[in-house]
């Protein structure tokens, strides 16, 4: 459904595209270890309430965000996987709404490039761009919980 | 003089042997005698002679230089030990300091392998020199200006590690000439690499014997399972033959477990060796007299724990040897012997190891420690607490003040540290002490922090393990009917003529995912109504009732580090995964209880 480009090998330039309420977003494909189905993960108390608890992968323990809740995102469906990806604190899985394809897109030509001023809080949005007249927000999912707490502070 | 680009692995295991060689040096210096014969310095120069070797191996040409001159004077010591009118701790005292000295120039290559062409030498030969009366200076030179090459390294090499020739890395070090400082190089080790420690994987030293045990017994296990493969192909599973396989096997898995755990285990040998350095050192600069004792060197820990023991037993060294142990003069006056004792205690416990450090210092008065915690807001005016509890408040953050240092014998500072320590290697700490005799620093701490016997319990989350060595006794609350104090603020139970404060575990475990009506159903006043099991958890010397929803059962868990974005939740200790395959978060009652007791 989107361009997709499978003769090109460099793969940084790949992006994973999923959806999250009515907006579509892309995370560069090498951030992404793997896309399970979604897991109801098991709770844990003390913590921010977009951490949602965390499940067994093959035996590794592995954290669990809703990424609408924490991007703000109101209208999420009920979801259907999850986007393993690590961060300097282990890994972590992110709860999106479902994942479209995978594109090729340079990232020098996307709008709306950040700017320093921006601040570091906004560090995760790389820009926006078009993809089969749809817009698409490009977004670095490591740094979306890097040098954030997750947990309630006692 | 350049370096080519050092693989990591190679730096690691210089790192690791120069580490194991300097460990030797010290023995050798700590074991010397005024008696001793030039024989019994082939240690040392064996040590010399291998960090030579490694240096020049691992292509440190700076440090090789370094280790060959520091050598050559090690020679002349060894020829005139004994004939010289050199005191005798003086040699021990100037050994000691050029094994610091080098140790320094490994921790700092450590981080930064650059480092390796600043080193210098200087200021410890002045001691070696004073040492070996005087060197003729081209003897040494002579050498020096003999440019170094390869083959000169791999041949010392060769003597002091034959077992690096076979490591295919070895192949890196054969590139241009020593002399080309090319550092910009392509497969220059990525600086981050360089840089961080903690970067560099963790190796260990292993017995040949304790993995041949470990190769053995999964070769028993897959022969097992074959014979058991067998049976289930020709449905002979039920078979008392199959019984007994299957039971054999059982215990084989236990015993690999047990096998691989123990991999991990080592002496507290080296541990009590680098304190004894401490102490030495210390009471030198003080101009004090200590003599050490160490008894149970040969106790097991896992390596993680025993690192992490290093400073917190240094430091308590530290502030025995500087506010304990008294001056010569001191001593002598109160009848004590002028020399101070420490002792070094390891023993094996029902729940782990205890490591006791001994002095026979001045003690510490624990109705001061009182008063300055009062002072200081840290405890109420009039919380009453017993003379050993009051001790133990060394241990709070609030006492670590300058203006305590002197008034507590100085134990104040930093102590909060050591506790912090030790609870996060699921240890607990206590202090006793006799003002004029003594004091005793008791720190029990599990074997290991793999495998844990664990209670399962439920709480409105769900499942959660408490390891048994957190809890003093779990009971019926039907049998020890609580009751209400200060309103309904507070809970508390008669536990055989003991009154102890009752919690809910659900206070320490808020959350937003808990439902609002099974938090209302977990409220305190519901107790009397719906009795829970509840655990005894202990405090130094208090002891708080935790009670939860029901105990799920009794199981051995392996304990996993916990996930880092977890972390910062003081009471979880780690995870783990349950048999039915769910994820769970062990938790850490003692600092439930720690946090309780200091809270009010």
């Amino acid at each position: 459904m989107m361009s997709n480009n499978t003769n090109h090998d460099d793969s940084s330039d790949k992006f994973i595209v999923f959806q999250m309420g009515d907006e579509l977003f892309a995370a560069s494909l090498i951030e992404v270890r793997e896309v399970i189905e979604h897991h109801q993960p098991k709770p844990i108390p003390n913590m921010a309430t977009y951490f949602k608890g965390v499940i067994n992968i093959r035996g590794e323990i592995v954290g669990v965000i809703d990424l609408r809740e924490r991007l703000g995102i109101r209208n999420g469906q009920s979801p259907l996987c999850q986007l393993v990806f690590e961060t300097e604190s282990g890994p972590l899985a992110a709860i999106v709404d479902r994942v479209h394809s995978v594109i090729v897109s340079n990232l020098s030509e996307l709008e709306r490039r950040p700017s320093v001023a921006q601040g570091s809080d906004r560090a995760y949005f790389l820009g926006v761009g078009k993809v089969d007249e749809k817009i698409v927000t490009f977004i670095s999912l490591p740094k979306i919980v890097s040098n954030e707490s997750m947990a309630v502070d006692l | 003089m350049g370096i080519q680009p050092i693989d990591a692995e190679i730096l690691s295991a210089f790192i690791e042997d120069s580490y194991d060689v300097l460990g030797q040096w010290e023995r050798f210096c700590f074991d010397l005698k005024p008696t001793a014969t030039s024989e019994s310095f082939v240690v040392l120069m064996r040590c010399a002679h291998n960090l030579k070797g490694s240096a020049g191996l691992a292509g440190f040409e700076n440090l090789h230089n370094r280790m060959h001159l520091i050598e050559d004077y090690l020679v002349r010591i060894r020829d005139n030990f004994g004939k010289t009118t050199i005191p005798f701790n003086e040699t021990v005292a100037t050994l000691l300091e050029v094994e610091k000295e080098i140790r320094r120039w490994i921790e700092r290559l450590k981080v930064d392998p650059e480092t390796e062409k600043e080193i210098s030498s200087e200021s410890i030969e002045t001691g070696l020199k004073v040492l070996v009366g005087d060197i003729p200076s081209d003897s040494l030179t002579e050498n020096l200006s003999m440019p170094l090459h390869r083959e000169q390294w791999q041949q010392e090499a060769e003597t002091s590690q034959s077992d690096s020739q076979t490591n295919p890395n070895f192949q890196a070090l054969n590139g241009p000439s020593p002399t080309s400082p090319d550092l910009t190089g392509p497969e220059k080790l990525n600086p981050s690499q360089r840089k961080d420690p903690a970067k560099i994987d963790e190796t260990l030293r292993v017995s040949a014997s304790k993995l041949d045990r470990l190769i053995q017994l999964v070769g028993e296990i897959s022969l097992n399972q074959s014979i058991l493969a067998r049976s289930a192909v020709e449905n002979t599973l039920d078979s008392k033959a199959t019984r007994t396989f299957i039971d054999l096997n059982s215990k084989l898995v236990q015993d690999l477990q047990d096998a691989a755990l123990a991999i991990r285990m080592i002496p507290v040998e080296g541990l009590f060796q680098k304190i004894e350095r401490m102490v030495r050192d210390t009471a030198v600069k003080l101009n004090k007299q200590v003599h050490v004792e160490r008894y149970g060197e040969d106790v097991t820990l896992d390596k993680l724990i025993v690192e992490s023991m290093i400073e917190p037993l240094v430091h308590i060294a530290r502030n025995a040897i500087d506010h304990g142990i008294e001056s010569m003069d001191v001593r002598t006056q109160k009848g004590k012997a002028p020399s101070g004792k420490v002792k070094l205690t390891a023993e094996n416990t029902s729940t782990g190891v205890s490591l006791i450090f001994e002095d026979d210092g001045k003690g510490i008065d624990g109705e001061i420690v009182y008063k300055k915690a009062v002072q200081r807001g840290i405890i109420d005016q009039g919380q009453e607490l017993t003379p050993g509890a009051k001790l133990q408040l060394i241990f709070m953050p609030g006492l670590s003040t300058a203006e305590a240092v002197t008034e507590l014998s100085g134990r104040g500072v930093g102590m909060d540290v050591v506790a912090a320590e030790v609870q996060r290697m699921a240890g607990q700490v206590e202090v006793q002490s006799e003002v004029g005799k003594g004091t005793r620093i008791h720190i029990s701490l599990p074997t290991n922090l793999s495998i844990v016997d664990a209670i399962v319990i439920r709480s409105v989350g769900g499942l959660y393990a408490i390891p048994n060595r957190d809890i003093a006794e779990v009971i019926d609350l039907r049998d020890f009917p609580p009751s209400s104090v200060d309103g309904d603020h507070e809970q508390v139970f008669d536990l055989r003529k003991r009154i102890i404060p009752l919690a809910e575990i659900e206070t320490f475990l808020t959350s937003a995912l808990v439902p609002k009506s099974a938090r209302e159903t977990a409220a305190p006043n519901s107790t009397i109504a719906r009795p829970r099991p509840t655990m005894i958890v202990r405090h130094h010397e208090d002891l708080l009732g935790i009670s939860v929803e029901a105990v799920i059962g009794q199981k051995q868990v392996f304990a996993r580090p916990l996930l880092g974005h977890l972390r910062p939740v003081p009471y979880f200790s780690g995870t783990t995964i349950l048999s039915d395959g769910e994820p769970c978060i062990i938790l850490n009652l003692s600092e439930m209880a720690r946090r309780y007791f200091t809270s009010q």
